[in-house]
């Protein structure tokens, strides 16, 4: 953090204060009482105004006691989708023993402005923790950070609204949006369903690769391996027929692009981005369905490429390269398509690029 | 902080698996679930089985349609008191025509390995057989030989017999990850199986419904499977608690904790989960712990010095508090 | 107590509080105060689901409109806007708790309970306002958190989200009705803040500065002032009542007090002419010598009655020789000020001087005040020797000559010849006016008798009537009987009227002077020497301070005396000179105290430098003793419980909950059971609930050792839960009803 975002922090004052209408009014009514109490000199109204005043005072005292020590976690499902509306769920904890904290209010920030999403807790007992939710939608894929949030009360007499920022950075990956793709028919399935039923056979020998792990070691190719220095494993055509090479492309014109940061977008422009990314998510759908029915995936894209893999660990990665991919210029090259391996390039309808490398099939959305 | 997942490899696929595996061996080997998920749990961490029993309950029937099941290789080794090492490593044999050494491999080149009486045979030869299922490899002449992957040793004990005998010292069942006995079956599936057994092997008629490969990518799965930190307090208090047992001389070793929790991680694979629960342990605290004591009270008897490490096991896990 | 009821209560409490100060102490008619309590009270029970309101609303409608215009005329009629504004809080006080909707009306409630606790400021100045400010202080901390808790709930806040079906609210009833919101603790910690919100108003109430413009109020309208006759009229008949109100307190030094001190005279009016029964102050009656000095803080008076004036500094010295007494006197009908016979020095707080005539006369003090006064006076307790009256003589100063006065020139003499005869009769032979005088008082003391009944003279003049027929009268007769009578004899003489004597209250060492307590005598003026004090009414029953007994009932009635001087003396008269004197005693109690703190430190520092090498000896020692402890205990040991500070999932939380009402209905989990073999035992023995149970226990699983969050997860547990919770409410039922009948 840069020393003139350090030195604001230190300086933005730690608790907010605004009045209420009751509070407003409590005050013109001790102005009023006082003033009364000066000019007819009546010692009753004296103490009506003391008492107005050391209630302000308990009220703002009572206030802050109220507000300490509470902490909050915010924990938001496993995956949240451009688009889709999801509950984040708000833990708050009471760290004191004993004594109960009353009416707050939680605020998720960005930056230093609210979401606009409040959740209420009524009573937070002793020591305990209550937790609710609140819906929200992000409407493009990306990565956002929720810097913090801010904790407020009315309590005890509802005369002013006390607030606290913390600082809590959360970080949320925002996938691109879930569309319904059909299950991919493989196009050399000369050999039939998944291997569960069948006995591990071995067909043509294709080449080497480098091993990875779970391989067999009786795989390891010693002679390459002892040449190159890295454990190189042979592979089998067998292996080659449930791979796929997913490509996308993310190109737009400069323009759109700049209309993207600066926010301005005009109709054709945000046509052309709506195309890339339902492009994305057809990539993100697509890339899922196949690795679900056990396939070995590769993602490829301009200036990004995923090694094949497979599993869940793998689909992750790979939903998580696209959630971040950027926009960028079709001067970017694409990354290679390797050869002899099935392959699906998601183009972009309506954007015009250059460098689209070919594929076996080109889906065109 | 990242959003809450657990990420893990596995896929309905694996767990798919395990229970064709399980239910394949399931229809050979009748009424004995937990003896078949012990089995399992240790082809899955890539540990060893030791079954003490009475002869005749179906210990070979178990060995053998597990390895079928795999469609892997089963090789059975009855261990006599004359058995030499070589008998069971294998010998390179000069060939007189060839002029070179010939390997010969022995029968524990295979991936199920029945050792069967493992008691009546000299410790010297015991110790080459546990040292082979430790290391994974054998040298034969100078030159070390990988074992197959998987591979896995079902040695047996009868309990009876203790003339003549040389019952493995505790210190060497260390190395067997769990230990079970089968016993009888109930009096309605000993009906059927005399029923069935009037026509021909059923083991033979076994396809193996698991390919190796999977098996060894279902081996590895195993390590990934999560652990939470309470589970991991858990099993070191009940540790800790059969090293201060009064009728217990000697506790569990480290070891012993490493072979509790793989076990675990197993069972909770062979269960269908990807996450260790409390269930898990419990239920594996006598068959992985029992055998890796040193009791206070010596016994005369196999049989009964393992009743009476079971039934200490038993009762330190039904008195610790399990974690919620 | 339910959340919805201990709201009420509170409201009710403060609003009962804020209309008690309102009512009590006479400022609103009693009628309309006990009526409006009483509606008040009935309005508690007023509320859906028993009361519809939007039914009733054109009643009260109606009503209220009703209610304006009656007060509306009431006030232009009477003049009283005070006491009608009053009347229209307390209808509309009741109409409001008969309407009690939404949050606005008890916003409303609050409002009009404050204005009513200022209106209260103005109408009822006694005790009882204090006691019900502490109530409403306490009572109004508890209205006003309750109040805004529910508010915020009525406002819809709470939000129950669900993945499977939209947000929905949670019912609000349900948690009006909770009783887990506000429990023992919550009052007690309100309780406790209301207390120190009180401790700080007191404070503020001390430190706010006074500097008002002056210390009238508006007359009271309304209030029924004390009695006090600012004339004498002898006749009328009937019982003169004993009025034991309070009217006046009067703090003397505890030599002139005490309850066997002697009674004093506090004097008042004095007149001078008498006729047809009546006493009044003439025109020629000498206007009071005085000599006025103005103050920032405080105007002094000094008498001078027949003496020629005296500078300031004779003034002040003479103060110092002179009784002094700290009166503080409730408003009466008359404007004059008391003092103990007689006053010398009288002493009040800066009044901006009113033009217009003052009327003091006959050497009166007069002093218009509205409200309580508080004022000091220095007295010459002690008369002159008799030696000194004896040898009095000389001329009568100007204008004295109306104390000789028996009838009005140019009409026929009133006095009778009887009254005069026997005025020489008495004083034969003696040959000085005190003499004369001493036998007449005597004479008066010992041949007639003290009642209180009253007889109509009719058109006999009635100092005559009292003297020879009726024989029997009460202080204003024996008081003109003796002015008459030593007129007649040659002496000058005027009545005087004031109080006599009073209650020693010896919890706070003042005097207590009751209405009943008035009282008549006479004023002797001996020239060259001064006026002196004769009183020829055959003592009552009691001549001392002590009135009033010793019993406990009679102690009590002190002890609430007490108060009620405390209450006027520290919170309506406390004006800037108390503030002052407050603030040096408090200055002055800091800096002893700062001084023995000071004396302390310079008396342990001596003895640390006298003694420092075993000091720092034990210094050493305690440093090595605390690093060995924390040494020994170890770098990585936890000293601590270890707090688990993993937040459980939702799931899990339920089940904890479903596992309590496990426990509760007898199903209990060892330790040592895992979850799942509960849920199995369960199953088995064919417990209600089992399959619920075994559903929920392997959701559980996945969401607490799996690490997963899965909304639909968390969804599904609920409906489990509750599926639980209905089957053993079902079982528990059946026991119940199979129990009764077995």
């Amino acid at each position: 953090m840069g020393i003139w975002a350090r030195l604001r922090r230190r300086l933005r004052p730690p608790r907010r204060l605004s009045f209420t209408r009751e509070g407003r009014l409590i005050v013109v009514l001790s102005v009023g009482v006082g003033f009364a109490a000066i000019n007819t000199g009546n010692n009753l109204l004296y103490l009506l105004l003391g008492w107005l005043l050391s209630f302000i005072i308990a009220s703002g005292i009572l206030s802050e006691l109220t507000l300490k020590r509470l902490t909050v976690q915010r924990r938001p499902p496993p995956r949240v989708f451009a688009g889709d509306p999801f509950l984040m769920e708000v833990v708050i904890q009471n760290g004191k023993e004993n004594r109960a904290s009353f009416s707050i209010e939680v605020e998720d920030l960005v930056g230093t402005t609210p979401i606009d999403k409040r959740c209420y807790f009524l009573k937070i007992p002793a020591a305990k923790s209550q937790r609710t939710s609140y819906r929200h939608t992000f409407a493009r894929r990306g990565h956002y950070t929720l810097t913090g949030y801010r904790l407020a009360t009315k309590f005890p007499f509802a005369l002013f609204r006390k607030s606290r920022d913390v600082d809590a950075p959360l970080e949320i990956i925002v996938y691109p949006s879930r569309v319904a793709v059909p299950r991919p028919i493989p196009r050399t399935t000369s050999r039939g369903e998944s291997t569960a039923d069948r006995l591990g056979r071995r067909g043509e020998f294709h080449g080497l690769r480098e091993r990875r792990a779970g391989d067999d070691r009786r795989d390891i190719h010693w002679r390459s391996s002892a040449r190159t220095g890295r454990l190189l494993v042979r592979e089998y055509e067998d292996e080659l027929a449930r791979r796929v090479v997913i490509g996308v492309d993310n190109a737009l014109p400069e323009d759109v692009r700049d209309a993207v940061t600066d926010g301005a977008l005009t109709p054709a422009a945000e046509t052309q981005v709506s195309a890339v990314e339902r492009a994305i998510s057809v990539a993100a759908s697509l890339a899922a369905s196949y690795l679900e029915i056990g396939w070995t995936v590769e993602l490829c894209a301009r200036g990004l490429h995923v090694a094949p893999g497979v599993g869940r660990i793998h689909e992750a990665k790979i939903a998580r390269a696209l959630a971040l991919l950027p926009y960028v210029s079709d001067e970017v090259a694409f990354a290679a398509l390797p050869p002899k391996i099935e392959s699906v390039l998601i183009t972009p309808r309506s954007v015009a690029a250059s460098g689209r490398p070919a594929a076996t099939t080109v889906m065109d959305v | 902080m990242p959003a809450v997942v657990a990420p893990a490899p596995i896929s309905s696929t694996d767990i798919g698996a395990v229970r064709k595996l399980e239910d394949a061996v399931g229809t050979v080997v009748r009424g004995k679930p937990e003896a078949i998920r012990a089995a399992i749990v240790a082809l899955l961490s890539r540990g060893h089985l030791l079954i003490e029993d009475i002869p005749g309950v179906g210990k070979t029937t178990l060995a053998r349609a597990i390895a079928a099941s795999l469609g892997g290789t089963f090789r059975r080794i009855q261990f006599t008191s004359d058995l030499l090492p070589s008998d069971i490593v294998g010998v390179s044999i000069y060939d007189q025509s060839g002029k070179v050494f010939e390997l010969k491999k022995g029968p524990i080149f295979a991936n199920v390995v029945l050792a069967d009486e493992i008691n009546r045979t000299t410790p010297r030869t015991q110790s080459a057989l546990l040292e082979a299922m430790s290391e994974n490899q054998v040298s034969i002449d100078d030159t070390t030989h990988d074992l197959d992957s998987p591979f896995m040793v079902i040695a047996t004990q009868n309990p009876a017999e203790h003339y003549g005998t040389y019952p493995l010292p505790e210190s060497q069942m260390d190395r067997f990850l769990l230990r079970v006995s089968l016993g009888y079956p109930a009096k309605s599936i000993e009906r059927e199986l005399l029923k069935e057994r009037a026509g021909g092997d059923p083991v033979a008629r076994l396809q193996p419904v698991v390919d190796l490969a999977a098996v060894r990518s279902l081996q590895d799965s195993v390590e990934t499977i999560r652990v939470d930190d309470a589970l991991i307090d858990y099993a070191m208090t009940v540790i800790e608690e059969t090293r201060r047992h009064p009728a217990i001389s000697v506790g569990v070793s480290t070891r012993g904790a490493l072979a509790w929790y793989r076990a675990a991680q197993a069972a909770a694979l062979a269960g269908g989960r990807d996450f260790v629960i409390p269930d898990d342990l419990k239920a594996l605290a006598v068959p992985c712990l029992s055998h890796r004591l040193v009791l206070a009270q010596s016994h005369d008897s196999l049989g009964r010095a393992r009743i009476d490490g079971e039934r200490t096991i038993a009762e330190i896990v039904n008195r610790v508090a399990v974690p919620t | 107590m339910r959340f919805a009821v201990a709201h009420k209560t509170a409201t009710y409490l403060m609003v009962g509080f804020a209309y008690l100060a309102m009512t009590t102490g006479g400022g609103v008619s009693p009628g309309i105060a006990l009526g409006g309590l009483v509606l008040l009270l009935a309005s508690w029970w007023w509320e859906p689901p028993r009361i519809n309101y939007d039914k009733w609303s054109w009643v009260w409608t109606a009503a209220s409109v009703f209610a304006l215009a009656y007060c509306v005329l009431t006030a232009i009629v009477t003049g009283d806007f005070l006491g009608v504004g009053a009347q229209f809080l307390t209808w509309l006080i009741v109409a409001k708790g008969f309407n009690r909707k939404a949050a606005r009306d008890w916003q409303q409630m609050y409002l009009l309970a404050f204005l009513m606790l200022v209106a209260g400021s103005v109408l009822n100045p006694e005790l009882t306002y204090g006691l019900c400010f502490l109530g409403f202080v306490v009572s109004s901390t508890w209205a006003m958190t309750l109040f805004h808790l529910r508010r915020e709930m009525e406002d819809n806040l709470l939000v129950k989200h669900a993945a499977d079906r939209a947000s929905e609210r949670v019912e609000v009833r349900r948690i009006l009705d909770s009783r887990r919101i506000v429990g023992g603790r919550f009052f007690f910690g309100t309780g406790l803040l209301s207390f120190g919100v009180f401790l700080a108003a007191a404070a503020l109430f001390l430190a706010l500065p006074r500097v008002g413009i002056g210390f009238f109020l508006k007359s009271r309208s309304g209030l029924t002032l004390a009695g006090f006759s600012d004339g004498v009229k002898l006749g009328g008949h009937g019982v003169i009542k004993n009025d034991s109100t309070v009217v006046m307190r009067v703090q003397i030094d505890p030599k002139f007090g005490g309850r066997s001190a002697p009674q004093i005279h506090w004097r008042g009016v004095a007149f001078d002419r008498y006729s047809k029964g009546n006493w009044t102050r003439s025109q020629r009656a000498p206007e009071t010598k005085q000599r006025l000095e103005q103050g920032q803080v405080r105007d002094r008076r000094s008498l001078n009655y027949d003496r020629p004036a005296i500078s300031i500094p004779e003034i002040d010295t003479l103060a110092t020789t002179l009784v002094r007494q700290d009166i503080w006197l409730d408003p009466l009908d008359s404007d004059v000020l008391f003092g103990a016979s007689l006053p010398r020095i009288v002493e009040y707080p800066h009044v901006v001087r009113r033009r217009g005539t003052t009327n003091e006369r006959n050497d009166e003090i007069r002093l218009p005040h509205g409200s309580t006064i508080h004022y000091s006076v220095w007295s010459e307790l002690v008369p002159p020797p008799p030696e000194q009256l004896r040898a009095a003589s000389g001329p009568l100063p100007r204008g004295y000559e109306v104390y000789l006065q028996l009838d009005e020139p140019g009409k026929p003499p009133e006095i009778t010849a009887r009254t005069r005869a026997k005025a020489l009769e008495i004083t034969r032979g003696l040959t000085n006016n005190y003499d004369k005088a001493v036998a007449i008082q005597t004479w008066l003391t010992t041949n007639l008798t003290y009642t209180l009944v009253l007889e109509d003279p009719g058109i006999q003049e009635p100092v005559d009537y009292f003297l020879f027929d009726r024989k029997k009268g009460h202080c204003e007769y024996f008081a003109s009987g003796f002015a008459i009578l030593a007129r007649a004899a040659g002496i000058p003489v005027r009545q005087v009227n004031g109080f006599l004597g009073g209650e020693w209250n010896e919890y706070q060492g003042y005097v207590a002077v009751r209405a009943g307590d008035a009282h008549s005598w006479d004023e002797v003026y001996f020239p060259g020497v001064g006026w002196v004090t004769f009183d020829p009414t055959p003592s009552a029953t009691v001549d001392v301070l002590g009135r009033g007994g010793d019993g406990w009932r009679a102690r009590l009635s002190r002890m609430m005396d007490t108060l009620r001087f405390q209450w006027t003396k520290w919170v309506i008269e406390y004006d800037l000179a108390s503030q002052l004197e407050l603030f040096k005693t408090v200055g002055g109690a800091i800096k002893s105290a700062a001084l023995t703190v000071k004396a302390a430190v310079v008396s342990a520092k001596d003895a640390v430098l006298a003694y420092w090498p075993i000091g720092a000896g034990l210094g050493v020692g305690l440093i090595g003793f605390l690093v060995l402890r924390r040494r020994r205990s170890g770098p990585g040991m936890e000293t601590g419980r270890a707090r688990r500070t993993r937040v459980r999932s939702t799931v899990a939380e339920v089940f904890d909950q479903v596992a309590a009402a496990l426990a509760k209905a007898g199903v209990a989990r060892d330790a040592a059971l895992t979850p799942r073999e509960l849920a199995t035992r369960m199953a088995q023995r064919g417990d209600p609930g089992a399959p619920q149970v075994g559903e929920l226990v392997e959701l559980y699983y996945v969401a607490e050792w799996g690490g997963r969050r899965d909304p639909a997860a968390e969804v599904r547990a609920q409906i489990l839960a509750a599926e639980i919770r209905q089957a053993l409410d079902a079982a528990r039922r059946a026991r119940r009803t199979s129990g009764a009948t077995a």
